[in-house]
Order: structure tokens, then sequence, then C-alpha cells
């Protein structure tokens, strides 16, 4: 206490009698200190809970979302694979099948193309025959996609029709009044060449076509063919994300180890990949990355907020 | 930590350290020591303050549970009773302050110096305290914190939101009266006596 060299006598005289003066308080007064305090300490222990409480839910919550973006970003990454690994799949399955076609309707070409050769009173018919042959057969879907799809069944017509248009322009030259070699060589060059434009015409033309239809079968397909993909995955097929952060198969596993604990996930790195990151033994169901249900989010929360 | 194991009893010889930290830890016992210890000084020092007895008492309870709830502040640099009576005081201020009861001063009231009546020497210390409490609040409020409480003018004057000057002529009007008011208590007493 601050004592002062000219301190007044009626200060010095309060100051020495009152300054260390006691007096006893009531007892009740002990009691609402001690429930003044506790009850401040219970109101800031509850805060304290409720404020740890809000947090965490928050926190799961956020994951809850973070880990369904993820999985987006994920299944969009695989996706495209998935699509390749169908369309591929689905490709050699149309080529094989109307590979077949393409031999049956082939040989019906041919046909048409002889029985037009063999109305024709000359040369210019016969090409305009096998043009319009082909025309006929252009209006064709399934013709469209054997010539499409398969380019060496396209190239064997070439090769039968020009064979055919030579042989025609043979048999043909004596009865169209040709005798010289270097006349019916002509005719016959012209054939071929009528041939080939006509046959260059219907392939641009199917292949326009065959894209359309390509696609079209591709996405039919896709909607039926998933869960085959899915099981040739199991057989050890890999997925292959093009350079995908380097964190994605420890986030990838990480998620599954969580959520998916009842499946199989196991994800490898490949450094020398080009960058690319490579998973294996991916889910065991075409489910690739399930979002964790509400139910499991509440849960979680509840359990940290107690 | 072991000096705290037994936690039922501290004793009045329980040194400040302990006992603080025994308070820290939310020990009801310790808590309860230090109330023991401190709070017949420090309910004066309300009393002082408040002028009656009831406000004292409101005063005391504000005063101790701000005392534990800020006691992880005390730094030992001091004294732990000094600390506990500026708390106890600033809450009494705080309340004067809420009510103005401070600016409460008799208009007119001379402001000559008084010299101290040689029977103020002789008076008890319940005397005194009744004086203080009979005084007006303002003088009463600036006479407790200037006389007993050691604080200076620029601190009163900052705490009250008043100005230095104004703190010192509250406190020598104050002076002027407890010295009229003990003239007239002698005056009033000698009469009782000789009847």
């Amino acid at each position: 206490m601050l004592i002062r060299r000219d301190e007044h006598d009626i200060d010095k005289a309060f100051r020495q009698k009152l300054h260390d003066a006691q007096e006893a308080p009531p007892a009740h007064l002990w009691e609402g200190i001690r429930k003044q305090s506790g009850g401040r300490r219970r109101f800031a222990a509850i805060w304290f809970w409720l404020v740890l409480a809000v947090v965490s839910a928050a926190g799961v919550g956020g994951y809850h979302l973070l880990a369904s973006e993820k999985q987006i970003a994920q299944t969009e990454t695989l996706e495209p694979i998935k699509k390749e690994n169908n369309e591929q799949s689905v490709k050699y399955r149309i080529d094989k099948k109307e590979a077949l076609r393409a031999q049956e309707e082939g040989g019906q070409n041919q046909e048409e193309i002889a029985a037009a050769l063999a109305d024709a009173s000359d040369v210019k018919q016969l090409a305009s025959a096998v043009s319009t042959a082909n025309k006929n057969t252009k209006s064709n879907k399934s013709s469209k996609r054997i010539n499409g799809a398969n380019a060496k069944t396209t190239t064997e017509m070439n090769a039968v029709l020009a064979e055919s248009a030579k042989e025609q322009s043979h048999s043909n030259a004596p009865m169209l009044g040709i005798t010289d070699d270097n006349e019916r060589k002509n005719v016959e060059s012209t054939a071929l060449s009528e041939a080939n434009n006509s046959m260059l015409e219907f392939d641009s033309s199917a292949v326009s076509g065959n894209k359309q239809d390509t696609e079209q079968v591709v996405n039919e397909t896709l909607d039926i063919e998933v869960d085959s993909s899915s099981a040739a995955l199991i057989e050890g097929d890999l997925y292959v994300i093009p350079n995908a952060p380097k964190h994605t198969p420890v986030s990838l596993g990480l998620y599954a180890s969580i959520f998916q604990p009842n499946r199989k996930f196991q994800t490898t790195s490949d450094n020398n990949n080009g960058g690319n990151t490579t998973i294996t033994n991916a889910p065991q169901t075409n489910t690739t990355f399930q979002k964790p249900s509400l139910k499991t989010g509440y849960a979680f929360g509840i359990g940290a907020a107690y | 930590m072991s000096f705290l194991s037994n936690t039922a009893n501290p004793s009045a010889l329980t040194d400040e350290k302990t006992l603080i930290q025994g308070c820290l830890k939310g020990y009801e016992s310790y808590r309860y020591e230090l109330y023991k210890r401190f709070s017949g000084k420090m309910f004066a020092v309300c009393k002082r303050y408040a002028g009656s007895r009831e406000d004292a008492q409101d005063y005391l309870q504000e005063g101790f549970v701000k005392v534990f709830d800020k006691l992880n502040t005390f730094q030992f640099n001091g004294s732990l009773e000094g600390w506990i009576r500026r708390v106890v005081v600033h809450t009494c201020l705080n309340h004067l302050r809420s009510r103005k009861l401070y600016l409460d001063v008799p208009e007119n009231a001379p402001i000559a110096d008084a010299n101290a009546p040689d029977a103020l020497n002789e008076m008890s210390e319940k005397e005194l305290m009744n004086l203080i409490n009979k005084m007006p609040a303002g003088y009463r409020t600036v006479f407790n914190m200037y006389a007993i409480d050691g604080f200076d003018h620029a601190e009163i004057a900052e705490t009250l939101g008043v100005n230095e000057g104004t703190s010192r002529s509250q406190l020598a009007k104050g002076r002027n009266w407890l010295k009229k008011a003990i003239e007239k208590n002698l005056i009033h007493d000698s009469h009782a006596y000789q009847a």
C-alpha cells in the first residue's frame, strides 16, 4: 500500500484503523459464491462441448461432401476409361458380327452386280449398273455398318467389283462390237474407274453413316455391358487413370477402407508408367465408389459429438 | 500432483501458491480456504465503499466470483491479498459508477483544508467505519480510494471518469465533512454523557 510523505492526519488515522479492518460476512454468502462460480464453470463447459460438437459435425459433414465430390471426380476420371474398354469390346463384337454379315451381303451385292451387268448393253451402262447397285447398297443400313466397320471387307468388295467389271468387259466386248485390244482395255479401264469412284463415294457416305450407327450401338451396348466390363476387372484388369495426381490412390484407398471395408481395394502407384497411376484389384461390383450413406455421416457426427 | 493429493483439508498454514493451484484445479476446499482467509478484510472494504451492509454483501459476492474466475491471471508479482483487494475494489467501483453515486456530493461544501480533530485518534475502528458509511457517496469513494486504498488522483480520475481537479476537491471536501462530523459526534456524546 502507498504511504505518502505528506499524508494528511485524517487520512493517516483512517488508513491505520480501517485498511486492515475485518468483518465477518454472513455465512450464506459463500454458498452464493460457490453456486455462481460453479454455475459459470458449468455454463462454460456446456458451451465448450456444444461448440466442439458443432465443429465436429461440421467437420464430418464437410468430409462427407468432400468425399462425394471426390467420388464424382474419380468416377469422371474412370468413366472414359471404362467407356473406352466397353467401346473396344463392343467394336470388336460389332466388327465380328458385321464381318459375317459382310460376307453374306457381299455375296448378295455380287449377285446384284452380276444381274445388272447381264442387262447392260454397253460399258457405260455396266458402270451405271454397278453404281446403282452400290447406291442401293448404301441405303442399306446393315451394309453401311459392314463397310464402315470393316475396311478389310470393303477392300475385298472392291477387288470383287473390279474383277467383275473386268470379266464382264471381256465377255461383252464382242457383243458391243469392240475388237481392238486397246479399245477394250480403255473400256475396261473406264469401267474400273467408274466402279472405284462409285465405291469411294459409297465408302465416305458409309463411314459417316457408320459413325452414328456405331455410336448408337455402342451407347446402347454400354448400358448392358457394364457388368461384363466390371467382371473383366475382377479378373485382374487394370484401370488406368491418365495423369492422376499422386495422392489419388492413397485417398481412394483411405476412403474405401473407411466406407467400403468389405470390399477388396488396393492401389499401387507406378512411377514408370509415364505419370499414369494404376489401380489394381478394383471393387468387386460395378459400384466402384459408393457414397457413404447419410446415416453413416450422422452416426459418425453424433459419435464425435458425444 | 503430490502436494494436492490430499485435497480435502487445506489448512490456514497452506501457502498461497498451493492454495492458488488448488483453486485453479477446481478443488472446492481450496477455494473455501481462500475465501475464509480474505473474506473478512474484503467485506470491510466493500462496506467502506458501499455505505450499507446489504450492498456490501452483493459486492463481496460478485467480487469473489471474479476472483475465482480470474485467478489464473495472477502472476505472483505482488501479494495475493493486494491482488484480491484490487479486484474487489474495482467491483465496488463498477457498481458505484453504474449508479453514478460517486458524483453524489453536497452543494456549496467548503473546500478549505481541515485539520484532524484530536479526538480522531481516540475513535475505534467501528466508529470510523460508521462515519465513512455516513459520508456522501461522492466524498466517500474518493476518500476511500485516496486515503485508505492508496490510489493517486490520476488513477482516481481515470477510474471514475472525472478530471484530477475534481478528485482533489472531492477529497478536500470529504476531509472537511469528516472533521465536522467528528466534532459534532463528540459534542453529541458529551451532552449525552453529562445527561
